[in-house]
């Protein structure tokens, strides 16, 4: 978790509350990527519900 | 600003921060999870709003004169590459890097096994680093925002994006029903 909080620069409250707020383009790709991330491996790892 | 009154206002902001938090109850372990299985979209509706606050109350400043921004600069690779791998830790840990600190204080005991965790994921990190800033994980466009990018002023985007936070709420709130019919 904070592996890949360290190599994006920054974690969902850094990136996505305060990177998206001001608009920036890096910080909207790290959530994009965090979220597709976050429910593929949910697919994966968990039991469908 | 002085480091103290630095460190008395993010001790504030903290406490709003953490209050804001367990109220929405959004540090739970089961919302994070839920929402990565697209079985409840609280996480994301919060997180909308939380963004679209964030920008108004940053335009109206930003406008007045009274802050100037700071976003974070634009590192395609690493973005995208972090972001999958803290993506992939949220959805085993059920937590965030911040909300492991709400689960905590709100009494979570294996909350401190996933921040030592994600302590030692931190220190890895500085080890991979100086090979890592060999790749082609560093390279990006500086502190680009999509005000830049649209040319406009800061403050003009921030208050475009509040107003475009209706529209994304609803497409949240589709997705959701989608979801839905398909598990029925």
């Amino acid at each position: 978790m904070l592996f890949g909080a360290r190599l994006a620069d920054g974690c969902t409250t850094g990136h996505g509350l305060s990177g998206v707020a001001q608009l920036g383009v890096g910080s909207t790709i790290a959530v994009v990527a965090m979220f597709a991330a976050g429910i593929t491996t949910a697919m994966l790892a968990f039991r469908r519900v | 600003m002085s480091l103290t009154s630095a460190i008395l206002i993010g001790l504030l902001m903290g406490i709003v921060f953490g209050f804001a938090l367990e109220k929405s109850r959004v540090f739970e372990p089961g919302m994070v999870v839920g929402q990565m299985q697209l079985r409840n979209f609280i996480m994301l509706k919060v997180f909308l709003s939380a963004i679209a606050t964030g920008a108004v109350v940053l335009g109206v400043m930003n406008g007045l004169g009274l802050v100037s921004i700071s976003p974070k600069a634009a590192l395609y690779g690493s973005d995208l590459v972090g972001g999958l791998v803290l993506g992939t830790g949220i959805t085993l840990a059920g937590a965030c890097p911040g909300t492991v600190l709400a689960q905590i204080g709100a009494g979570y005991r294996d909350a401190l096994f996933t921040l030592v965790g994600g302590l030692f994921g931190a220190i890895a990190f500085s080890y991979a680093e100086p090979s890592l800033s060999q790749t082609v994980l560093v390279r990006g466009a500086g502190k680009i925002t999509f005000a830049d990018v649209l040319g406009i002023p800061y403050w003009v985007g921030g208050l475009r994006a509040c107003r475009d936070h209706h529209r994304s709420s609803c497409g949240a709130g589709t997705v959701e029903a989608l979801a839905d019919r398909t598990r029925a």
